[in-house]
């Protein structure tokens, strides 16, 4: 290092920075600091926080200048931040160009102090250590849309992929009660919060979060934090699938998480109900807004499967679903008969593709879940 | 409109003299902030029809450097050059891909 320069170190390193227990080298301050001739031009970053520091921070960078050697003149520029600094010292170094500088310039030896580095950008999107972020929603309650999640889910695992589940319907968690894992808390580890395992499946749900007996009401900045901290605060193993079952309906709630998480796509469930489909399609608008493909549609509870002779008894009209999604351009992945083992397998904690394989509900899920990866393949 | 690859997916970015940028495959790969910057290719770096450069190198400073930086989408990053540009979008899959760049083994 320049003699000077080290001299100058020194001088700083014994300059209190206000009352803050650093001295003027560790707080950081200097910005640039250049020795032209007999002249020390200093310019420093004073937030609006220690602004009370500054007359005495001046006086004594003045004075420990002038105890160095050759340094007759001092020149002390104070700007508020780190922009102005930048733009300060583009305009000075411009005005100086073609001047041969003498001395030491210790801006120019050792950036990293006189520049701090630039802040690494924010991330705001997580999960991206899944191959696919598959977003499982419904334009409204009740159409089996954490059935579908959850037996589209251990489908995949069937299929030998690797999957995760995350319960985002914070007002109304199903998971615990169709995994079998109510009344079991994620456990804490430091700062994150591990999966539950079932299945060959690692989730997390609220429900598994607080007590069933707290009611509790999450308003919009609130479940927008808690959902952002079960996606950055979980030890998510990763894998190729994620699979999202996001609240009913269309709000704020399912916007933020489709964003946050550089969502694949959607995939919309609903009953082939006329209804169900007004409701399917204000799903797929929402999504469509936000730039977030639709992946396919599921129709749920199209036909009744009696469980003593196997009869198929359509409950309702079937086959909307198919209709509406060839009609908008986008898959149908398949439609889910209503069996009683559907029903009991979740409530259970058995769903259905793990209790019941061979039944037709079951068979159903996993051509859905092909048909979901061929989808994705041709994405890609 | 699926996720791109793993390959092209960004981890994390921070810089500490150079452009650290941690892919999710793995790959660490290191950026010089000087090269960085003269390869810009926004319409005021590069024309946007010829592809001629209209940026010219000598007036880039030595001592280059970025003071921000934002994610653009899931796709890219924007810096703010200590110059005073800042509308240049480095895409991860030609950063990865195409342009030149150290690499460091996993830490
Ligand atoms: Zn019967
Ligand atoms: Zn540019």
């Amino acid at each position: 290092m320049d003699p000077l320069e080290q001299q100058i170190r020194d001088a700083f390193a014994l300059i209190p920075f206000g009352d803050s227990g650093q001295n003027l080298l560790e707080s950081d301050k200097v910005f640039s600091l250049e020795v032209i001739g007999n002249r020390a031009e200093v310019l420093l970053v004073i937030d609006h926080e220690h602004e009370s520091f500054t007359n005495g921070l001046t006086q004594g960078i003045e004075a420990a200048l002038k105890g160095c050697d050759g340094i007759d003149e001092v020149g002390i520029n104070v700007v508020a931040t780190f922009e102005e600094a930048q733009k300060t010292l583009a305009a000075h170094e411009h005005h100086h160009h073609g001047h041969e500088h003498g001395h030491a310039h210790p801006h120019a030896h050792d950036h990293a102090h006189a520049h701090p580095h630039a802040p690494a950008p924010q991330k705001r999107s997580y999960l991206g250590e899944y191959g696919q972020v598959v977003l499982v929603a419904s334009g409204k309650g009740g159409v089996g849309k954490s059935t579908t999640a959850v037996n589209l889910a251990l489908s995949l695992v069937a299929l030998g992929k690797k999957v995760s589940l995350l319960d985002a319907d914070i007002y109304g968690p199903s998971l615990p009660t169709m995994m079998g894992s109510r009344g079991e808390f994620s456990e804490v580890v430091g700062q994150q919060l591990m999966p539950i395992s079932r299945h060959g499946i690692e989730f997390m749900s609220m429900g598994n979060l607080i007590d069933e007996s707290e009611a509790v009401v999450w308003r919009g900045p609130m479940a927008h934090q808690v959902i952002e901290q079960m996606l950055r605060d979980t030890q998510w193993p990763g894998g190729d699938y994620m699979i999202i079952d996001l609240p009913p309906g269309t709000g704020d709630v399912q916007i933020t998480l489709a964003q946050m998480t550089e969502a694949s796509g959607a995939v919309i469930v609903c009953t082939p109900q006329d209804v169900a489909l007004l409701d399917a399609r204000k799903a797929v608008k929402m999504f469509e807004k936000v730039n977030i493909p639709i992946l396919g549609m599921v129709e749920n509870m199209s036909s009744f499967i009696c469980p003593h002779c196997s009869k198929e008894t359509p409950i309702f009209s079937k086959g909307g679903a198919q209709t509406e999604s060839k009609e908008q351009g986008y898959a149908f992945l398949g439609s889910v008969p209503i069996e009683l083992a559907v029903r009991l397998g979740g409530d259970e904690g058995q769903p259905v593709v793990v209790s019941a394989p061979q039944s037709a509900a079951a068979k159903a899920y996993r051509n859905i879940a092909a048909k979901l990866v061929e989808v994705l393949a041709e994405e890609d | 409109m699926a996720r791109s690859p793993q390959k092209y997916r960004v981890k994390e970015v921070f810089y500490d003299g150079v452009v650290h940028v941690i892919f999710f495959d793995g790959a660490h790969c290191l950026y010089n902030y000087w090269e960085l910057r003269t390869g810009c290719t926004c319409a005021k770096c590069v024309h946007e029809v010829t592809g001629e450069k209209l940026l010219d190198d000598q007036t880039v400073p030595l001592d280059i450097r970025p003071v921000a930086s934002e994610y653009v989408g899931n796709y890219g990053l924007r810096i703010d050059w200590s110059d005073g540009h800042g509308t240049g979008i480095y895409n991860f899959q030609q950063l990865r891909d195409q342009f030149p760049h150290k690499t460091q083994s996993v830490d």
